[in-house]
């Protein structure tokens, strides 16, 4: 139902931007979804930094989020592009109540994600709407990871594309192919603790189990370990941190993945098709086993 | 090796509900005598489940199930007692100096249950055997379908006495409100009223001067006996 | 006169005609045993699964695998109930059955990985050996209640009623009551036996707390306590016996079974199973403790649809009884003559309650148990647990979950406006979306009409 593809690099050898890297690799698995495409990108740590980023649907609402914005802390940049504004922070006093603020503007209007060093950027259609908003070609830091989405059972718009954060999990956001069968089970569970979902997909509830997991004193490598019996139906899944990047197949590998790994970096996308495309050459892939988790230490 | 203690106490007051019947259990399996319980200030369950010889002196009043689902058990509450106090008893003796609540020795198989003062509603619920005695009044539904055993009661008893009992006796010394459906009264014999003096003499009750004694009539005992009149007094 | 047309009345039908004339005869309601007739209750066969489509992958059946074992009052309690299938087999009492058919569904549960359950007569050995998880149930009788068997028990189950008659307690005909069915209840011989409908010992969800910690300490904190109710007011019941501290609650419906009840209470009281899950799984949800509480489901149980759905729906284990029996061979097609005297045909048998029973599993009468063979009957039953556990398995793989406690109310459709509204399921078509043509018609939705 989806197409992920994604680019680490290991040191400062970089034979072309990863932005432009990821963006090629992308437009090739355009015809995987064709619904939505989105992209995390890490950058290095700053002081006094925060990214937000926002999804909105009713016309105006991005106008009265950046004004919110001002209110609140020090705009750094911002940018309304429709249906999502992206904004880079200074000088916030308190993150929690600042969501909590973002997200009662509107019903139509919630934060996607929220990172020292990790930023989501996602737009409806192709890699090529995606770029043309946001310039992702011209990013050349560490980590990229980029989805493009086939809606299965929920809505086709900007707050339910990937990739997808937990609503209070800074600096963490996955990538999910597939689809939870356990999804309802899990949201209810998770609800009831406490936690608040904002869309109706399913993969939302990945995020949440991590940050709950992680909460509850587990590393990033033992969550995504546990997640393999605790998640029921098909997945390849990545998660995002500023430290580390993982990934995980559930025991029955349906869902495709390939990876492609030199000293230089690691690529990995749902088909090698998008590799060779976004590096304009063949490399050698290999596809994890199944019931599997790697981690990349960044 | 260590000789076995003749008491043990337990202060309530300081300890956990769950170690105070850790602690009853593993005396009586020790063969501890007697445990003494302290400050029991009404708390329910004090002493469920033990199946070993012992003896227990509460000092104070007991809240529900206070020495139930026993078996060999002997005790004394000094004091009052909360709902079912000696419940399914088995085997064994206990005395409350004060009154008991409702359900008293409910379902008790055996052994002997003295209350000196009144108890609530349904004394002797279900009984299977043993003998219960109240020193003062019983309430409603006393010996409600009652099965085995024997009730004495020297004060009054409430209505629906030994409704639906299937055997067993009940005797009672004062005013009876009303009768349970399938029971009857019955010519109590000089002997039986002798023993039941002397039952209760030994637990310091003075024995009323006479009994009326309550058995099952056997009407209530096949529902395709076609004895409409009965059924619809119970219906 | 006109055409000589038979011409038959709802209202007055042959069996309400047959019903009116024997209670005149009878003076009183009549009894008899396994379940209600009613031909017009909704059910579990209202539903559909809807399997993985392109929307989602589904499972190989024969092997990728499908989870089905259960713990029940994992975390709480010493020593908790594993299930090996989401199957238990429900009380059936010593006296209402007898002891070859508690051998045969003993062994067969013990080869199942799953448990049986005492019923309303107390613990018998034969059970306690042939059966390697044993329910204790505790009821207002409390026929042949003591510590020692509580200790051995592997769970409590504390009734406060069954879903064939609901509010009311239990029966056992004088004729069933045999010498030792007497011995082991304290009853006299060949007397009526009639249960109280409460316990003696507590009369409200209030004291049910404080008689909950009294068998917790009876039983060491080892063992989990279930609290069964007839499906009656099932949502605030739930609420009340999740909050006084059960490990799980077993909810039983109105197809429950029975051995001997007034018919018309089977007819009129308690709600279906199908409503009751869905009502059950509710009220655990809205108290937060959906997932501590586990969620038993019986009444009238039959294949492994019934339980999926059951399990879709919310329940974690189901309960089955009469199903067992028919296992074991109940109104089956053998000794057609004794049926014939008892005024009934093989799959119409509910003669229980006359301790006749024609293949020997519902009666006392030592020439009647020799037709049961305990370890013939075993292997029925333990082949019929199988069987639905495979079933369970298939629906459960089809809708792209590797473990059946997975199923949820989104894996299901419903035929029937009726279940649908009963279930909140939505029905089949239409019944989640408006057509695009909706907004050229002028007339009111259904959906806006049923709203309102």
């Amino acid at each position: 139902m989806c197409g992920i593809g994604g680019l680490i690099y290991k040191n400062s050898v970089h034979e072309k931007k990863t932005g432009e890297i990821v963006v090629k690799m992308l437009e090739s698995l355009c015809r995987r979804g064709p619904d939505s495409t989105g992209v995390a990108l890490l950058h290095p740590k700053a002081d006094n930094t925060l990214y937000i980023d926002v999804n909105y649907d009713k016309a105006g609402n991005g106008e009265k989020v950046i004004n919110l914005l001002t209110e609140y802390v020090t705009i750094d940049q911002s940018s309304d592009h429709g249906s999502y504004v992206r904004a880079i922070v200074k000088d916030v006093d308190n993150e929690e109540e600042l969501i909590l603020a973002i997200n009662n503007i509107d019903q139509d209007v919630s934060v996607a994600s929220y990172g020292d060093q990790l930023e989501v950027l996602k737009f409806l259609g192709g890699a090529e709407n995606l770029e043309a908003q946001f310039k992702i070609s011209e990013y050349d830091g560490q980590v990229a990871i980029g989805h493009t989405r086939m809606a299965t059972e929920s809505k086709v718009d900007i707050s339910h594309s990937q990739p997808l954060s937990c609503h209070t999990g800074k600096d963490l956001t996955i990538i999910h192919n597939g689809h939870i069968t356990n999804y309802i089970k899990l949201r209810s569970k998770y609800e009831n603790q406490g936690y608040t979902f904002i869309t109706g997909n399913d993969s939302e509830v990945i995020a949440v189990y991590l940050v709950d997991k992680i909460k509850s004193g587990l590393n990033l490598k033992e969550a995504m370990e546990m997640s393999l019996e605790d998640l029921d139906g098909s997945f390849s899944y990545i998660a995002i941190t500023p430290n580390q990047v993982g990934l995980a197949k559930e025991p029955f590998g349906m869902k495709p993945m390939v990876i492609a790994e030199t000293d230089d970096f690691v690529a990995f996308a749902s088909e090698s098709m998008a590799i060779t495309n976004g590096f304009g050459k063949n490399l050698s892939v290999f596809e994890p086993g199944s019931e599997e988790v790697m981690i990349w230490n960044l | 090796m260590e000789s076995v203690k003749e008491a043990v106490f337990i202060d309530c007051e300081v300890t956990p509900l769950q170690e105070i019947n850790e602690q009853i259990a593993e005396a009586a399996k020790q063969g501890v005598k007697e445990v003494i319980i302290e400050n029991p200030q009404a708390r329910h369950n004090l002493g469920v489940g033990i199946t070993n010889p012992i003896n227990l002196i509460y000092k104070g009043d007991v809240g529900y199930y206070a020495v139930s689902l026993c078996d060999y058990v002997t005790a004394k509450v000094e004091g009052n007692a909360g709902w079912a106090i000696g419940e399914n008893l088995m085997h064994g003796e206990i005395v409350v100096e004060g009154n008991a609540a409702s359900s008293t020795a409910a379902s008790m198989r055996g052994g002997t249950v003295v209350v000196k003062g009144s108890v609530g509603a349904r004394a002797g619920i279900g009984l299977k055997g043993g003998t219960l005695i109240v020193g003062g009044n019983v309430g409603y539904m006393t010996g409600f379908m009652m099965q085995k055993g024997k009730m004495i009661i020297c004060g009054n008893a409430g209505k629906a006495l030994g409704d639906s009992m299937y055997a067993g006796e009940i005797y009672v010394a004062g005013e009876i409100s009303e009768l349970g459906n399938g029971t009857e009264i019955v010519e109590l014999l000089d002997e039986e009223y002798m023993e039941i003096k002397a039952l209760l003499e030994s637990y310091g009750i003075k024995a009323p001067p006479a009994f009326k004694k309550i058995i099952c009539n056997g009407m209530l005992h096949n529902f395709n006996k076609k004895e409409f009149g009965i059924w619809k007094t119970i219906l | 006169m006109e055409n000589n047309i038979i011409r038959k009345s709802k209202v007055w039908s042959a069996e309400k005609i047959e019903e009116i004339q024997e209670k005149a005869e009878l003076g009183r309601y009549r009894i008899r045993g396994q379940a209600t007739k009613r031909l017009d209750l909704p059910s579990f066969d209202d539903l559909v699964f809807t399997p993985a489509g392109l929307s989602r992958v589904a499972l190989e059946g024969y092997r990728e695998k499908c989870d089905t074992r259960v713990v029940i009052g994992e975390g709480k309690v010493k020593r908790p109930l594993v299930l090996e299938t989401p199957i238990m087999v429900a009380g059936m009492s010593f006296g209402a059955i007898n002891a070859n058919a508690k051998k045969a569904l003993g062994i067969a549960a013990t080869r199942c990985g799953i448990s049986t359950c005492t019923g309303d007569g107390g613990m018998h050995p034969v059970e306690r050996e042939a059966s390697e998880k044993l329910v204790y149930q505790l009821l207002p009788s409390r026929y042949g209640l003591n510590p020692y068997d509580l200790k051995r028990a592997d769970a409590v189950e504390i009734v406060v009623s069954q879903g064939a008659k609901p509010g009311t307690g239990g029966t056992l005909l004088g004729q069933k009551v045999s010498e030792e069915v007497a011995n082991m209840r304290d009853l006299p011989l060949g007397v009526d036996q009639r249960s109280p409908c409460r316990h003696p010992d507590w009369m409200g969800p209030d004291d049910l707390g404080v008689k909950i910690d009294q068998i917790r300490i009876a039983t060491n904190y080892e063992v989990p306590i279930f609290i069964k109710v007839g499906a009656g007011r099932v949502y605030d019941d739930v609420k009340l016996a999740a909050k006084a501290g059960a490990d799980a609650i077993v909810i039983d419906g109105m197809e429950g079974g029975t051995a001997a009840s007034p018919e018309i209470q089977l007819d009129h009281t308690g709600i279906p199973t199908v409503a009751a899950v869905v009502e059950a799984a509710e009220a655990l949800h809205e108290i937060g403790m959906k997932d501590e509480v586990k969620l038993i489901i019986g009444g009238g149980i039959a294949n492994g649809a019934d339980a999926a759905k059951a399990i879709a729906l919310g329940a974690d284990v189901v309960y089955i009884g009469t199903a067992m029996l028919v296992a074991l061979n109940c109104n089956k097609s053998l000794y057609v003559e004794d049926y014939k005297e008892l005024g009934t045909i093989p799959s119409a048998c509910h003669h229980c309650h006359t301790g006749k029973c024609p293949v020997g599993i519902a009666t006392q009468d030592p020439e009647l148990m020799k037709r049961l063979d305990p370890e013939e009957a075993a292997d029925r039953a333990e082949n019929y647990i199988n069987s639905i556990t495979m079933e369970m398995q298939i629906f459960a793989r089809s809708c792209g979950k590797s473990k059946v406690g997975d199923l949820d109310p989104t894996d299901l459709r419903s035929l029937t406006m009726n279940t649908s509204m009963i279930t909140g399921v939505p029905i089949v078509g239409m019944g989640s979306r408006k057509p695009y043509w909706a907004r050229y018609e002028h007339s009111t939705e259904t959906k806006e009409l049923v709203t309102k």
